[in-house]
């Protein structure tokens, strides 16, 4: 538990959600030209939450004077918040909805159940046995302080969703409904267009439901860090802005690039289609004075937060095939059921990884400090960069020593069009040095206790029935051969 | 490194020096990204030059009143007067820059002689005063256009140029260590990188407004607007004079009552010669002081 959850204590009703500007603010984005309605007369503002102080200064009042705004375990959030979950039935969103109902918000969401189809139409199914929404959400209901409420809505149901946002007023919204597989979005055309359209399209309609019905909530965007890419020069990966002091220089000339987006490299069309979401966000908090927070994640991994503990019912989904598994979690599903884990190509690539616990803390602590109206910010929201190499040949040392499993690691032709071997030099100081994120986990103590969840009998039969759906089959390239087994390593104790 | 509407006027307005203010937006990433290079340089350059930062949101009057329309902008003050913009984000050495370039302004203008000025309402003895200081040993910047008359028996002082300052004041780069006669209205257009002094004369209303309408007779013209009309709007004009030049670092200014002037004519140069730097000839700055010339005497 993070000592001083001290961080958005200074905030002031600037950046609170539950304030409305009277009078005359309209500058428009920076760079452009803009115009100022009037010049005479205070900024002054109401707050929706408080409406007996009438209009006031918005700096005159702080996060920690205000009684709307209550200590908890991750900073002050707004007393019963109204927070939004699109995807709220996803391996994330389910977490995230009983972490914030556990700290007292009023959580609402929707789910057009995508990823249960998508998932059963591969022919896997999670590890770990999910109740439906209803029953999740009943026994959260009971267990938890806050309220958590679930429709069934498809985001890109614009006649549908538009309402439900202008109904349900949120202060913050968090945007998980997109299909998040790489590999499913290059398999073929028909999944490419599906992954953009869902994906694109869905965050493209949220930005203007919210300029139409909510334009003071604060919007959580999920990006990747493979937005970024990896290159080749070495040179960091910021966080989604270029500091102050980056310059560029060409022909003797010099220009400053500060606060100019950094460069995008995506490496699949699941990839393209948040950097295009970046895009929408980004252009909405300009044109409309929107607020937002870019959150570039790394891989996700585990399952285990204190609230998912509560009750078999509340399991959040745990996948593990080539298309829905996240990489760390099928390396410790292959060594339970005595698979090989796969590696692709030389297993040197970099990648930024955080667990499922820290990540919904960092969420949690962005959604207490919202951004001021119009602000754009990104974070770069991971906690450890490891080698695909080290997370087999870590699995496997923990498996072997504390499990008594037999791993074994293979190296495969690559699938994908990457950088096998490359620098990768990832900032990511926004979230502790503004947010107060302090991580609670480790790579090693997740890795034991995803094996003891999934070594449980009902578990590892699951991981059986899909032990064929392990192996990559979807090539970058469109072509069908089976991937080559390059090299069979047998791990040493 | 914040400042207000509130302490603006005080924080760069009327400092003399250089200060170089960051209008910036929290909705505006190159703002945003760019505060730690300018907090960077506002401790850099402490003691040397003030680097200041202001939230056009939040202090929306001093943005429109430098028509702020689009952030990052960087406006160098000098002496309180605005001077080079840019907009868009900075390099550091782009920031520094602009701050050493107004610094030379500000010691260009501190390092040239001063440019003395004798101003006041038309007819308040301003004619006379630069004839003292002529007299003195400041040379006198004139055209000699007006032949002297009637009303100035001994030569007017005017000096065409300085009507058309607002336009086109490369007249002052002739002008350090001289001395010139504006009426009081042209020093508003004077440029704000130099320093300036200045003699100001105080006549009685009644005296001043005698002295025109005499003059204008003898040359064929009157005014139709009635002394006391006149009289209010000289005086209204004055005020907001006062005000204005009390604010501005880069004027200093000495007042001569013209009234009282004759009578302790040895004290009033003494000093006057101690504000323009003490080299000046009292002794032929007296011999020109000459009652004779006193013809529009209050009763």
């Amino acid at each position: 538990m993070s000592e001083s959850n001290e961080q958005n204590a200074g905030c002031t009703c600037w950046s609170c959600p539950s304030v409305e500007f009277k009078g005359h603010v309209d500058f428009r984005a920076c760079g452009q030209a803009a115009f100022s309605k009037a010049a005479s007369g205070q900024l002054v503002v109401e707050c929706k939450r408080r409406p007996e102080i009438g209009y006031f200064d918005p700096m005159s009042i702080t996060y920690d004077t205000c009684p709307e705004w209550q200590k908890s375990q991750y900073g002050r959030l707004l007393k019963g918040m109204r927070v939004m979950i699109l995807g709220m039935d996803g391996y994330l969103g389910w977490p995230l909805a009983l972490k914030l109902a556990s700290l007292g918000c009023h959580v609402f969401g929707i789910d057009n159940f995508v990823r249960r189809r998508l998932v059963a139409e591969k022919g896997s199914q999670s590890v770990l046995a999910i109740s439906s929404m209803e029953e999740r959400v009943r026994v959260a209901n009971e267990r938890l302080s806050g309220t958590i409420e679930f429709q069934e809505m498809d985001l890109l149901d614009r006649e549908k969703f538009f309402p439900y946002m202008k109904e349900t007023r949120p202060e913050s919204i968090i945007q998980f409904a997109e299909i998040p597989s790489a590999p499913y979005s290059m398999a073929d055309v028909d999944k490419a267009a599906h992954t953009i359209e869902n994906n694109v399209l869905g965050t493209l309609g949220l930005t203007f439901a919210m300029r139409d019905h909510a334009p003071e909530a604060s919007l959580i965007k999920l990006g990747t860090m493979g937005e970024y890419g990896s290159p080749l020069t070495g040179r960091p990966l910021f966080e989604g802005l270029f500091p102050g002091d980056a310059t560029l220089q060409y022909k003797g000339e010099e220009w400053s690039l500060g606060g100019e987006l950094t460069p995008r490299d995506p490496v699949s069309f699941y990839h393209v289609s948040k950097v295009q979401g970046t895009f929408s966000v980004y252009e909405a908090c300009k044109y409309w004075w929107l607020r937002s927070y870019d959150v570039m994640q790394g891989v996700i991994y585990g399952n285990s937060t204190p609230e998912l503990e509560l009750d078999p019912a509340l399991n959040t989904r745990f996948d593990i095939d080539e298309w829905w598994g996240t990489v760390i979690n099928r390396f410790v599903a292959q060594t339970a059921i005595g698979e090989p884990m796969t590696i692709y190509g030389s297993g040197n690539q970099l990648r930024g990884y955080i667990t499922l616990s820290d990540a919904i803390q960092c969420i949690v602590r962005l959604v207490g400090s919202p951004p001021e109206p119009g602000q754009y910010d990104v974070v770069n929201q991971l906690t450890d960069v490891f080698s695909v190499r080290h997370l087999a040949e870590t699995v496997a040392r923990i498996g072997k020593r504390e499990f008594n499993l037999d791993p074994m690691i293979q190296r495969l032709e690559n699938p994908r069009v990457e950088a096998e071997d490359h620098p990768y030099e990832v900032i990511h100081e926004k979230l502790e040095n503004n947010f107060g994120f302090k991580s609670e986990s480790n790579l090693d103590d997740e890795i034991r206790n995803i094996f003891r969840a999934i070594l449980e009998p009902a578990a590892k039969q699951r991981i059986e029935e899909q032990r064929k759906l392990l192996f990559p089959t979807t090539r970058w390239s469109g072509e069908k051969q089976e991937m080559k087994v390059l090299e069979t390593i047998k791990p040493a104790a | 490194m914040q400042i207000t509407d509130a302490n603006f006027a005080q924080e760069v307005l009327e400092t003399e020096g250089v200060v170089l203010v960051d209008f910036w937006a929290s909705w505006c990433p190159p703002c945003k990204m760019m505060e730690p290079v300018v907090r960077r340089l506002h401790e850099e350059y402490a003691g040397r030059a003030k680097i200041l930062a202001v939230n056009i949101d939040r202090n929306q009057a001093t943005a429109a009143a430098y028509k702020i329309n689009t952030v990052p902008t960087f406006l160098a003050f000098v002496n309180g007067q605005p001077g080079e913009r840019r907009s868009g984000a900075l390099t550091e050495n782009q920031i520094r820059g602009m701050v050493e370039k107004s610094r030379e302004k500000q010691t260009a203008a501190m390092t040239t002689s001063p440019l003395t000025i004798v101003s006041g309402l038309p007819r308040s003895g301003t004619s006379m005063m630069m004839r003292m200081l002529e007299a003195g040993g400041l040379p006198a910047l004139q055209d000699e256009i007006r032949v002297a008359d009637q009303d100035n028996p001994r030569g007017y002082y005017e000096y065409e140029a300085v009507k058309q300052t607002a336009n086109d004041a490369t007249w002052l780069e002739a002008a350090s260590g001289k001395v010139v006669k504006m009426v009081y209205r042209l020093l508003y257009d004077l440029p704000a990188e130099r320093n300036y002094r200045v003699v100001f004369m105080r006549r009685a209303m009644s005296e001043v407004l005698a002295s025109q309408q005499a003059m204008l007779s003898r040359n064929g013209q009157s005014t139709n607007v009635s002394d006391a009309e006149l009289g209010l709007l000289y005086q209204r004009e004055l005020a907001k004079f006062d005000t204005w030049i009390k604010q501005r670092a880069n004027f200093e200014v000495f007042e001569v009552n013209y009234n009282t002037m004759l009578e302790n004519s040895r004290v009033l140069i003494a000093s006057l010669n101690e504000f323009l730097g003490g080299e000046l000839d009292t002794q032929r700055m007296a011999k020109v002081v000459d009652p004779t010339l006193y013809r529009q005497r209050s009763a």
